[in-house]
C-alpha cells in the first residue's frame, strides 16, 4: 500500500523521530510506513489522518499493490 | 547491515523505552538464572539416587519457576512496545513455533525408523532460540 506520508511530514518540516513522538510510535515504524514495507494499524491510520488533517484516504492508497501485500498490523 | 536491531524492541514512548528495557533486563536475567538452575538440578539429580521420588521431583521441576517468570516479563514487555515492534515479535516467535514443530516431527519419524539416535529433550529449547534468532532477523529485514 502506497502513501503521502514523507510528502506530508517534509511539508511541516518534520522529522521522523518528530513525527514518531506525535504519533507515539518509534522512528522504525514511521520510517516503515513511509518506505511502504508496514502498513499500519487502523488505529494508527487514524491517528495520522488526523495530525495531518485529512482523510485517511487521501494519506493512504490501497489501489497501488493490490491489497497490501503485508496485510497491516498484529 | 541496513536495519535496525533493536526494531523489535521498541516503544512508542520514553516511559515505555525504558519499561521494555527493565522487563527484557529482568528476562535475560531469569532465563541465566533458569539456564543455571537447569544444570545444577542434573547435577544434583545424578549424585542423588536415593532420594524419594516426590523430592526428585520438586528439585527437577524447579527450573521452571524462573522459566514461567522469563515468559511473564516478555509477555508484559509485549504492552509497551509499539504495533511494528509487535509484529516483528509475532512473525519471530511464529516461525519459532512452525519451524520447531516441523523439525520434531521430522526428528520423530527418523527416529522411529532409526535413522537418528534418540537426543535428550533438553537440547530442544536451546535449539527453539537459535530458530528464534533466524525468525527475528528475518522480521528485521523485512520490515526495518
Amino acid at each position: 500500500m502506497e502513501n503521502r506520508l514523507k510528502v506530508l511530514r517534509a511539508e511541516r518540516d518534520w522529522s521522523q523521530a518528530e513525527l514518531a513522538e506525535r504519533l507515539g510510535v518509534s522512528r522504525q515504524t514511521v520510517n516503515a510506513v513511509e518506505t511502504g514495507k508496514y502498513d499500519p494499524s487502523l488505529p494508527l491510520a487514524f491517528k495520522i489522518a488526523r495530525l495531518f488533517g485529512q482523510p485517511i484516504e487521501r494519506i493512504f492508497d490501497d489501489r497501488t499493490h493490490g491489497n497490501g501485500e503485508n496485510g497491516g498490523a498484529a | 547491515m541496513g536495519w535496525n536491531v533493536t526494531c523489535g524492541l521498541r516503544a512508542g514512548t520514553p516511559e515505555g523505552q525504558r519499561a521494555v528495557r527493565r522487563l527484557v533486563g529482568a528476562a535475560l536475567g531469569l532465563s541465566a538464572l533458569a539456564a543455571g538452575a537447569t544444570i545444577a538440578v542434573a547435577l544434583l539429580l545424578k549424585g542423588q539416587p536415593e532420594w524419594p521420588a516426590w523430592l526428585k521431583g520438586a528439585v527437577a521441576l524447579s527450573p521452571v519457576i524462573p522459566f514461567a517468570g522469563m515468559f511473564a516479563a516478555l509477555a508484559r514487555v509485549n504492552r509497551h512496545m509499539d504495533e511494528l515492534a509487535v509484529r516483528v515479535q509475532f512473525e519471530a516467535l511464529a516461525t519459532t513455533v512452525i519451524v520447531s514443530i516441523l523439525l520434531l516431527i521430522a526428528w520423530g519419524q527418523l527416529q522411529q525408523a532409526e535413522l537418528l539416535p534418540l537426543v535428550e529433550v533438553s537440547v530442544a529449547w536451546p535449539a527453539m532460540v537459535a530458530i528464534y534468532a533466524v525468525g527475528y532477523w528475518r522480521a528485521l529485514r523485512r520490515y526495518c
